[in-house]
């Protein structure tokens, strides 16, 4: 009986010690994890295969099998990539689903399933860092990949490609730093190419090199969310898509982009319209609605097939391409993609945030309707219209500051020709290069300068309340540029000779605008790289002579 | 005494159902007779046409083409089999030496040194530890 007791004390002892076991099955650098509490009975056939929790193992692959404590996340496929080589671990409850193989650091998986498991998606973790390596995701069902501070670069292919044409959630775990880089040469579409919906989300940083193409490609949607992504460069677009793309937050920088900065076309040849939350849309629109958003690019910074529907956010856009001497073909490109700032196909709407775009071409344009309600909008065209609508263009709220190049170019110009027209109902405007002709002006006074100075910070007042103070350009278009230095909002007002010849300087307000030159301005908040101030307190300067608008124009 | 092992087996076995955790693993061949080792450092390895198990307890070799299954386990009825039955039990070795026949496990357990051991009643093995 002593022995006896003993027997059930040694029981008691080795069950204290366990905390949570797991059969770990080995196959080469894949580690598959079993819960012992999920495995289950397992089931051995013909001393050839054994089967875990529906997963098929050939005996003779099994490099080991071992218990230990190791704790498992259902639904969790981690990806460690090493110098040379990569190690993964499956979760028991997805191993049926998923079939890895490795060739070195270059990791393929194929995940089967066709529905959630555990009520979840797959989730496959990176990590690790390798100068030689990939990731190949396919599958028939949604799945995210979740960045925890993985360095990839490939130097024969994309870094990361899923040919899964569900919706994937590629996340940057908060607090990690990720970086993917292809190769130059390629035959790849992007660094990181996705045949399906792309979220890109979470509160870490992915910088991303598209050394080929593009830096991030979608057959499908985009969608920003949180997520601080960085194009450091790319030979074509940074970010390329169909359906639709939208930016809800976070921080998009792209630079060294040779083409494009954001270009969305339409997945098929006709457009779904917009859907309730975008389900199976496919409209080739662009929607910000939020983040901060830099695209330092060659040709046009944000381009949208369809329309383009910024509500919020803070967004930054400059087109590197200049003009050619005949004007109608810009440096480096023989195609037809001229350089302007931000272009939507179709509809082009701002409500919100903060605009800043500035090219050679229309800085922005709209093949469609243009409508400004909101925001603060800056668009600057060195050799074409700041703000270029070719149906009606609707200026109804906001702060909207626009320059042209010389005439015939206007600040703010909509299709006439085609028997469309300017339509002015709210907002405040300083529009260098005047407006298009015949416009329709209401619910305010438009005034012009019959002459301004240049590179100096002008005070524009709506009756006796300031509502903006700008820096002029360092001098007047005549159709070759002008560049605009930005300058803090403290800087002596001043400087500059007269503005030129043929370009107006033409000022809105809602009651009656009134034009202060050569103040010098303090305190605030600064707008548009420092070309603007609301806020500020002014002083100084000299009043500026302002005539009426005729409808005939100016 | 026994109300101390009765009591002692009956907290083991609630925490460990609690737990969710498993002291054993068994292995089940084909003919329908099992094997059962505790999961303590548990290894096993494919060594040509066996299955090799190592653990804190030893060393045992099983024929991969008679295996059926296997499956954690805190209470089999293996283990009851074997330990609370009053059928006629086989002791061996770890290293597969018989160390002769027992009219009972009880009896078994109150011969033998403390060590481990390999108990088989003819349909179940287990591995055990006497303290």
């Amino acid at each position: 009986m002593k022995k006896i007791l003993g027997l059930v004390i040694s029981g008691l002892a080795i069950s204290g010690l366990l905390t949570a076991q797991t059969l770990n099955v080995q196959v080469g650098n894949v580690t598959y994890l079993f819960p012992a509490s999920q495995a289950g009975p397992m089931t051995y056939s013909d001393g050839m295969t054994l089967t875990v929790m529906g997963k098929v193992f050939t005996l003779s692959e099994v490099t080991s099998m071992y218990v230990d404590e190791t704790s498992v996340t259902d639904n969790l496929v981690s990806i460690e990539y090493g110098s040379s080589s990569a190690t993964v671990t499956v979760a028991g409850n997805v191993a049926q689903y998923v079939t890895p193989t490795l060739s070195g650091a270059h990791v393929t998986i194929v995940q089967s399933n066709t529905d959630a498991v555990s009520g979840d998606e797959i989730t496959y973790r990176l990590s690790g860092s390798t100068s030689n390596g990939s990731l190949t995701l396919g599958g028939e069902y949604k799945c995210t990949v979740s960045l925890a501070g993985v360095t990839l670069t490939n130097p024969n292919g994309a870094a990361i490609t899923i040919t899964n044409s569900k919706r994937i959630q590629l996340s940057a775990q908060n607090g990690t730093t990720n970086t993917l880089t292809d190769c130059a040469g390629g035959s790849q579409k992007a660094c990181i190419y996705s045949k399906g919906q792309l979220q890109l989300q979470g509160k870490g940083t992915l910088n991303v090199t598209g050394n080929t193409k593009h830096g991030i490609k979608s057959a499908s949607y985009i969608s920003v969310k949180n997520l601080t992504l960085n194009i450091l460069s790319a030979v074509s677009d940074g970010i390329n898509c169909e359906e639709y793309m939208e930016i809800k937050s976070g921080t998009v920088t792209l630079s060294g982009v040779g083409d494009d900065g954001i270009q969305c076309d339409l997945g098929g040849t006709t457009s779904t319209g917009i859907t309730t939350d975008h389900e199976n849309e496919d409209t080739g629109n662009v929607y910000i609605s939020g983040g901060t958003i830099t695209v330092n690019c060659e040709y046009k910074g944000i381009k949208a097939a369809g329309d383009l529907e910024i509500t919020d956010g803070a967004i930054s856009v400059t087109s590197n391409a200049a003009a050619s001497s005949n004007g109608n073909h810009w440096s480096g490109n023989s195609s037809t993609s001229a350089p302007e700032a931000i272009e939507a196909k179709g509809a082009l709407t701002i409500s919100g945030g903060t605009v800043y775009a500035y090219s050679a071409d229309d800085a922005i344009n709209a093949g469609g309707h243009l409508t400004i309600s909101g925001g603060y909008v800056f668009a600057h065209s060195t050799n074409n219209d700041g703000i270029d609508a070719n149906g009606n263009c609707y200026i109804q709220g906001g702060l909207v500051y626009a320059k042209s190049s010389s005439s015939p170019e206007v600040a703010i110009d909509a299709n006439t020709e085609g028997g469309y027209k300017l339509y002015v109902t709210g907002g405040t405007i300083i529009a260098i290069g005047g407006l298009e002709n015949g416009a329709s002006i209401s619910g305010g006074t438009a005034k012009q300068a019959s002459s301004w100075t240049a590179n100096s910070w002008h005070a524009l007042y709506d009756g006796s309340t300031l509502v903006v103070a700008f820096k002029t350009p360092s001098s007047s278009s005549s159709g070759g540029g002008g560049a605009w230095a930005p300058a803090g909002p403290g800087g002596p007002g001043g400087g500059g000779g007269p503005g030129g010849g043929s370009q107006k300087l033409v000022v809105y307000t809602s009651s009656t605008p009134s034009l202060t030159s050569g103040v010098t301005v303090s305190g605030g908040t600064e707008y548009f790289g420092g070309m603007a101030n609301i806020g500020g307190t002014v002083s100084g300067g000299s009043t500026v002579s302002l005539s009426n608008y005729s409808s005939s124009g100016w | 005494m026994r109300k101390i092992v009765l009591l002692l087996a009956v907290a083991w076995c609630t925490w460990a159902a609690q737990a969710g955790e498993f002291a054993y693993l068994v292995f089940t061949n084909t003919s329908g007779s099992a094997t059962v080792l505790g999961v303590s450092n548990l290894r096993m390895s494919i060594e040509g046409t066996s299955l090799q198990v190592t653990n804190d307890e030893g060393t045992v070799n099983m024929v991969l083409t008679e295996l059926a299954s296997m499956q954690f386990s805190n209470d089999p009825a293996a283990i009851d089999n074997v330990l609370n039955g009053d059928e006629t039990v086989q002791v061996f070795s770890v290293s597969g030496m018989s160390l002769g026949t027992f009219g009972s496990m009880i009896e078994a357990a109150q011969q033998l040194n403390a060590g481990v051991y390999v108990i088989s009643n003819g349909k179940n093995t287990q591995t055990i530890v006497l303290q």
